[in-house]
């Protein structure tokens, strides 16, 4: 790398001196507490991702008994407003009687 | 103790102290590198199945160690930018103020000063600049094996190298004067 920098052209020696002074920086262990940190990571998020999972669950089955019941109840209020229905509006437009008093008693 | 348990422990056993040495080379400050060491291993160990044969298991450490260190850079500057730090202390480089005050263990007592001084300049290039020149001289690494790191062709590093040594040159005198 020496050799390299020196062809260059672009770097002094004064540099060269500095990138020098890094190499000499000593390599240092892992602290020993590390691992029984990252241990403890991995095990809070593996029960992290179940909880997770249980949270989801109930959410989905919460929503799925909202749309049900809303779907229910659409259908049932349909049911009963006859009014709003295409049978009304044809036998209003046409003036029949849909009463089912026949002799008007 | 599962497979994939013990396969970790042999990866942490192995590797630990090189994803320690570049957070370190990295950040500069003890705590931080704890804190991206752990990060790495984490994330290690939620990808250990999704590990490719195309690169080597070394090359891939170092590059979620790489990207990790950027992330951890990235996250405290979004937190300074909102801060006040910045706002009182306007004057400041952010890039400078990003990183922690300087707390290398590698870092002989006689060299402190100097050591820091050509850290504080080198934390002022761009990163891909700043990577590939801490893999070469920190960690040893070939012009190929940073690329294969970098994931960029051995001509792109070449260029990079040259261009961090320049830029070096000139923030160093910058600094000085």
């Amino acid at each position: 790398m020496t050799a390299n920098w020196a062809s260059n052209g672009t770097v002094n020696m004064e540099e060269l001196n500095e990138l020098e002074l890094l190499k000499q920086v000593k390599r240092v262990d892992a602290p020993s507490f590390l691992q029984t940190r990252i241990e403890a990571r991995i095990q809070q998020a593996a029960e992290d991702s179940l909880s997770n999972g249980w949270v989801w669950s109930f959410a989905a089955t919460v929503a799925l008994l909202i749309v049900v019941n809303s779907m229910v109840f659409l259908n049932v209020t349909e049911d009963v407003s006859t009014t709003d229905s295409g049978a009304y509006t044809i036998t209003q437009g046409m003036g029949m009687n849909i009463s089912n008093q026949l002799y008007n008693d | 103790m599962s497979e994939l348990q013990q396969q970790f422990n042999t990866i942490y056993q192995q590797y630990a102290d090189l994803v320690f040495n570049v957070s370190l080379g990295y950040l500069q400050n003890s705590a931080d590198a704890e804190e991206v060491t752990q990060d790495v291993f984490v994330k290690l160990h939620g990808q250990l199945d999704n590990f490719k044969e195309d690169s080597t298991l070394k090359t891939w450490i170092y590059r979620i160690t790489v990207n990790q260190c950027l992330d951890f850079i990235k996250a405290k500057k979004r937190k300074k930018r909102f801060g006040f730090h910045l706002f009182i202390r306007s004057d400041v480089n952010e890039d400078a103020a990003v990183f922690s005050s300087f707390d290398h263990p590698g870092v002989q007592l006689e060299n402190k000063e100097a050591t820091q001084r050509i850290y504080a300049a080198i934390n002022q290039l761009p990163e891909r600049q700043k990577t590939a020149l801490l893999l070469k001289t920190m960690e040893g690494l070939s012009q190929n094996q940073i690329a294969e790191v970098m994931e960029l062709s051995p001509k792109a590093v070449e260029s990079l190298l040259s261009r961090s040594r320049t830029n070096l040159k000139e923030l160093l005198k910058n600094n000085e004067g």
